[in-house]
């Protein structure tokens, strides 16, 4: 994927190309129904799309990425009021994700697990503002109960597509750099 | 996999078990639920005993609910909301809670209610 050609065209093209997988990922998971009892427990597999851009492209392409696959995921085939939930769990969880990126005592598991409970613990909020304030019952179950699952299956969704994302970068990817094994420094 | 992602990911792992053993044992603490309340965003509408067979309609401002009490188990069999979740939730004399959010409804066991004999005994 990292050709030499640094034309802006050729990148232009990629991230299109990179678009549209993101936007058919997340339709392919609608058609999935994974259903463990509880509302917004998926897989996420748009982030794998979402994680390699920002590995091989950068913040800024990863982040319009994301913005970009909520919109046309919202107008195509879910609906704009969605969008909340939605364009706002993922912007801030790739923001989440290049923060900690940038840290390098990360590796790819570390960040697409931490992206993964980003997205969800803002979707959580977004839920919570939008619906429970003034709710004391349902304020509680959701502390109690559904909080901790989300944070468990994003989790679990972060890991399984980070081992994606680690397969595909192996071939496609810029090379790996190994770096040291040590914990944050603070740079 | 790093060091700090291990960390990261066991913290992770561990405040979500402990937040969920925490919630559970709150909720299985000594008390059972003998009936189940009505709450409409703030206020509390209506209690139906547990007991008792029985199909409540329950109407709010933003929509339409239908309890269903069966067998000591309390479900929504009917939901005019978008997602129909409320209608995988389920309350018995052990707790539960069904929360409809679009229709700011929620469904609790009321166990104050159930600190007599008769309720550890039944």
């Amino acid at each position: 994927m990292q050709s030499q050609d640094k034309s802006g065209a050729a990148k232009l093209a990629k991230l299109g190309l990179m678009l549209a997988l993101a936007v058919i990922m997340g339709y392919v998971e609608l058609l999935i129904p994974i259903s463990l009892g509880m509302p917004g427990i998926k897989a996420g597999f748009a982030n794998i799309v979402i994680l390699f851009v920002l590995y091989t492209f950068g913040f800024k392409e990863a982040l319009m990425i994301s913005a970009l696959r909520t919109l046309i995921i919202a107008f195509l085939f879910t609906s704009p009021a969605m969008l909340l939930y939605s364009f706002t769990a993922s912007v801030v969880s790739t923001a989440i994700m290049n923060v900690y990126k940038r840290k390098s005592c990360f590796s790819i598991y570390g960040i697409s697990a931490l992206g993964g409970v980003a997205h969800n613990i803002t979707q959580f909020i977004v839920a919570l503002i939008i619906a429970a304030f003034g709710n004391r019952n349902a304020l509680g179950f959701m502390l109690s109960f559904y909080l901790p699952l989300l944070l468990l299956a994003g989790e679990a969704a972060g890991m399984i597509n980070a081992v994606i994302v680690n397969g595909i970068m192996r071939r496609v990817g810029p090379p790996h750099q190994k770096g040291k094994d040590s914990l944050c420094t603070h740079t | 996999m790093k060091k700090a992602d291990k960390i990261l990911l066991t913290v992770i792992t561990l405040s979500a078990v402990l937040i969920l053993a925490g919630g559970f044992i709150y909720r299985s603490c000594c008390k059972r639920a003998s009936a189940v309340e009505v709450w409409v965003s703030d206020e509390k509408m209506q209690s139906y005993p547990l007991d008792m067979d029985g199909v409540y309609e329950i109407t709010t401002a933003e929509g339409h609910n239908t309890l269903k009490i069966e067998k000591g188990e309390a479900r929504i069999i009917d939901a005019d909301c978008p997602g129909g979740d409320c209608m995988k939730m389920k309350i018995d004399q052990n707790g539960g809670s069904i929360i409809c959010l679009p229709h700011k409804l929620s469904i609790i066991p009321d166990r104050v209610a159930a600190e007599g004999t008769d309720a550890v005994t039944r």
